[in-house]
């Protein structure tokens, strides 16, 4: 086959002093799902990022199609026919279809933006490729499905014949990552060349063709996916044998502990997120919410922390009344709360560990007297969490924005842990971290579950959902719409079904339900 | 074998050490280019430049009087450039200081002027005074940017005028002199002048305020949670918020807070260095203030060696001016080519970068050296 995409010698430190990419040799072939995996931190990003042009590499060469080129920029990742999906995608949600698919390349009349010529090259691609979208729709308005297919197509435009998907998958329904994975298929047969970059080894073992394994920055090895087991992938990816089960007694749940009665919220625009949502947690239990993200799991996490208001309903901790009131004081009943984006709401990049340890807690008679703060206990305190939580770093006074996502995360972790709540509020525990760092974290969950501790936990990974909650909930439109007192004999396949919206359980049918217990 | 551990257990930190000497190193290269480009500029200018260039550089220490001259300069400074400090770890980029140290002066004068009381106590209201007036000024920028959004140095710019006219208004209205032949107050009577301290000199007992108001803003941002609190909504309002801050007690306290220190510093300087309130126009001070603050990365602990820096270039520029008569006027341009040195982030970022890439190739080649002997 012939190579079209060659990567040689490709080294890159950033200005922190990380060597994200070391050394790293690399080529992808004409008509080929080729795979990139490792875990987070291994480098994968960094070198997607090079190949689209976002980052310069600082030393090494990339050639596409034999010609040597210099990818300082993604217009030019573009001219060398690179395109690439993000995760996060790059869409524009007031424009419809047709006018993101054409953005920086607009069909013209006159002066004018030529609407018809607009719609006319999107369906045509859209045909080609059998990719169909409704090019007249606004962005806003779709599914996320339905985007990532409108930023497959936007690449496609532009004459990508190399295609970077950055974890395609992780905002998709099982039904939806079918229909994925025969478009990409497709387009494998029309003569692309498909980067794709997953955590999921069961994807990657059914999708692909080829497996490239990145581990601590190097690129270890490249083979046919024949040769290769799951198993295989991932003890390569870690560098170990992984277990990755994680033992669990059943649940013993005793008193209520967080009563929500009929919550409704509304976001900034105004639309309604979260609809007349009624549940209770209990102590020494794990309530796992499961939804297509934006459906009002993330929602109603930060409308019991106080970050959201509450338009309607009542939020009770321990039958005391904490709707709408100050996260200073929720957080002071008892409250913890893992936040969804560990950089934005969850640490300060630029203080120390041992400043983003104390957040949150600079109030507490343990850190603080009426004037001075104790600084020797905050210190020892980071000392203890640092080595209880196994957070790499040279010391506490570390900037805690060099250390890894997984790290961060523990600092995190460990703060909202350490502060003896009786109601953990969990959000996406365990996104973007590698692996050893989020089996630790799932461990220390359940440790807390037996302890007695009630946690609400919300991610958009299944496995995770499925693995650690007692009991499920699934939202869809701000609602709860199925209600599952037993996650073991739930697939995914059918929880897929109820977060696309296409199953759903009676009002009564969750409501006796969750009163059984 | 022990070598070697030391060796990795040293390597951990340097990524952290390189990044302080770096900029530790931009300060400097940044000062020293500042002081060069001056020396250039008297040598094409300078009728003298020998003359000028010894008593801008060597000029403050040359002598007692030179020297007093020096450290009284560096009082009103000092203060106004820890009121920055503390605005601007809350990142609120408000620069009513210099609306501040001038409407101090005036609120002082007034206080003087229209109440009796004996040696001491009467300086020390006057300043508590000017403090509270100007700490409730700074309300108002910082109110405006909390409820309604409204940039808070634009607000602040804003106001430091209106202060001017006000103060203005006041003195030429209620407290002037009508024997002077200019707008200036009254005398300011004995009682409410700040003794001076050193003999033969304008060093007034404000210095030891100053150093007293270094440590304590010091203590104040690093060791208690108020402190705590306004450098977390300065990093990360957003974080801030989650960890349960209130968000605007933070915003406008900080803004009372460095109003005040900037008004007290005005009083100080008219009571310690003035027979009377003479200014007619802003003094500078404020923004000499948000120099020092950037110049000291907005920890108090450097404010003195900062603004012992500046006044070291004032008092020398001064002094040649005198004796020379070379203008000072430059001086205001070395300021800026400091701060824009200072401020620039791709100032020797490049430099940098490979410093960066040649020390991360090294440890990654001693920990390969480490892994094979371990």
């Amino acid at each position: 086959m012939d190579e079209i995409l060659k990567v040689e010698h490709v080294v890159k430190i950033y200005g922190n002093g990380v060597m994200a990419n070391k050394d790293i040799n690399f080529t992808a072939n004409k008509g080929e799902i080729h795979a990139i995996c490792g875990e987070n931190g291994a480098g994968k990003s960094t070198l997607m990022k090079m190949l689209y042009g976002i980052e310069q590499p600082s030393e090494g060469s990339i050639y596409v199609k034999g010609r040597k080129v210099e990818l300082t920029s993604s217009a030019k990742a573009i001219e060398n026919s690179i395109g690439m999906v993000h995760q996060h995608f790059m869409l524009v949600p007031s424009l419809t279809v047709a006018e993101n698919v054409v953005l920086g390349v607009e069909p013209k009349k006159g002066i004018k933006f030529d609407k018809k010529e607009a719609i006319r090259m999107t369906d045509e691609i859209a045909e080609k490729y059998n990719l169909p979208v409704p090019a007249n729709e606004k962005v806003e308005d779709i599914s996320v499905g339905m985007k990532q297919r409108v930023e497959i197509i936007k690449a496609l435009l532009k004459g990508a014949e190399i295609l970077i998907l950055d974890e395609p998958t992780t905002v998709l329904t099982p039904q939806e990552t079918e229909e994925l994975f025969t478009e990409l298929r497709h387009l494998r047969d029309e003569g692309h060349t498909i980067l794709f970059i997953s955590h999921k080894l069961y994807e990657v073992k059914k999708l692909c063709d080829k497996v490239s394994i990145m581990r601590n920055g190097k690129m270890l090895v490249t083979m046919d996916i024949s040769e290769v087991s799951e198993a295989d992938i991932s003890r390569l990816m870690v560098g170990r044998d992984v277990v990755e089960e994680i033992t669990k007694e059943k649940a013993n749940p005793k008193g209520v502990v967080l009563e929500a009665k009929n919550i409704s919220c509304m976001n900034y625009l105004g639309r309604k997120m979260l609809d007349q949502v009624s549940f209770k947690v209990r102590s020494g239990e794990i309530l796992g919410m499961a939804g297509v993200e934006g459906n009002g799991q993330h929602e109603i996490l930060e409308a019991i922390a106080g970050m959201q208001t509450v338009t309607s309903g009542t939020i009770q901790l321990e039958q005391k009344d904490i709707t709408n009131q100050s996260i200073k004081n929720i957080r002071s009943y008892g409250v913890s709360h893992i936040p969804e984006d560990r950089m934005i709401n969850g640490s300060a990049k630029n203080l120390s560990i041992m400043n983003n340890l104390l957040a949150g807690r600079q109030n507490s008679a343990t850190f603080t007297n009426k004037i001075l703060l104790k600084t020797g206990k905050i210190r020892e305190t980071a000392q203890e969490l640092i080595k209880e939580y196994k957070v790499k770093c040279s010391s506490e006074n570390q900037e805690i924005g060099m250390l890894s996502g997984g790290n961060i995360q523990k600092v995190v972790v460990a703060r909202e842990f350490d502060a003896n709540p009786k109601l953990i509020l969990v959000d996406q525990p365990s996104r973007g971290i590698d692996i050893g760092a989020a089996t630790f974290i799932r461990e220390r969950l359940i440790q807390l579950r037996d302890e007695g501790k009630a946690i609400l936990l919300n991610s958009a990974d299944l496995n995770e959902v499925l693995e650690l909650s007692d009991s499920l909930m699934v939202f869809y439109g701000g609602q709860i719409v199925a209600y599952f007192e037993d996650t073991s004999v739930l697939t995914e396949e059918e929880l897929g079904l109820y977060m696309l919206g296409l199953k759903k359980q009676s009002m009564e049918e969750i409501e006796e339900r969750m009163n059984e217990r | 074998m022990s070598d070697k551990i030391k060796e990795r257990s040293k390597a951990l930190y340097t990524q952290e050490k390189l990044n302080r000497k770096f900029s530790l190193l931009r300060t400097s290269l940044a000062i020293a280019i500042g002081v060069l480009l001056s020396i250039i500029i008297i040598l094409v200018v300078s009728d003298d430049p020998a003359a000028s260039i010894k008593f801008l550089v060597i000029g403050p220490i040359l002598n007692y009087n030179n020297f007093c001259g020096l450290l009284t300069m560096w009082i009103p400074i000092v203060i106004t450039g820890l009121a920055v400090c503390i605005m601007f770890s809350a990142n609120q980029f408000n620069l009513f200081g210099e609306g501040a140290f001038f409407f101090g002066g005036v609120v002082a004068t007034m206080v003087a002027l229209s109440t009796n009381m004996i040696t001491g106590i009467h300086a020390v209201i006057c300043i508590i005074a000017a403090a509270i007036v100007c700490g409730l000024i700074g309300v108002i920028p910082a109110v405006m940017k909390y409820k309604l959004g409204a940039s808070e140095m634009v607000g602040s710019m804003l106001l430091n005028y209106a202060c001017m006219n006000l103060g203005l208004f006041i003195i030429s209205y209620f407290f002037r002199d009508p024997s002077a032949g200019t707008v200036v107050s009254e005398k300011i009577p004995k009682t409410a002048k700040i003794p001076t301290l050193l003999p033969h000199s304008d060093v007034h007992m404000g210095i030891i305020v100053a150093v007293v108001l270094v440590i304590l803003a010091y203590i104040f941002m690093y060791h208690t949670r108020w402190g705590y609190e306004i450098r977390l909504v300065g990093q990360n309002e957003k974080f801030a918020k989650y960890a349960g801050v209130n968000i605007g007690f933070v915003l406008i306290g900080s803004q009372i807070i460095g109003g005040a220190l900037s008004g007290a510093a005005g009083a100080m300087e008219v009571l310690g260095s003035y027979s009377r309130f003479s200014w007619t126009t802003l003094t500078g001070h404020g923004w000499d203030g948000v120099t020092l603050g950037i110049l000291a990365n907005r920890n108090p602990k450097y404010i003195p060696l900062a603004a012992l820096f500046l006044a070291y270039l004032r008092k020398g520029a001064d002094l040649m001016s005198m004796k020379t008569g070379m203008q000072t006027d430059f001086i205001s341009v070395i300021q800026a080519v400091i701060l824009v040195f200072l401020l620039a982030e791709q100032f020797l970022s490049k430099y940098k970068q490979k410093k960066t890439d040649e020390l991360s190739k090294y440890l990654e080649i001693a920990e390969k050296g480490g892994a094979t002997i371990g």
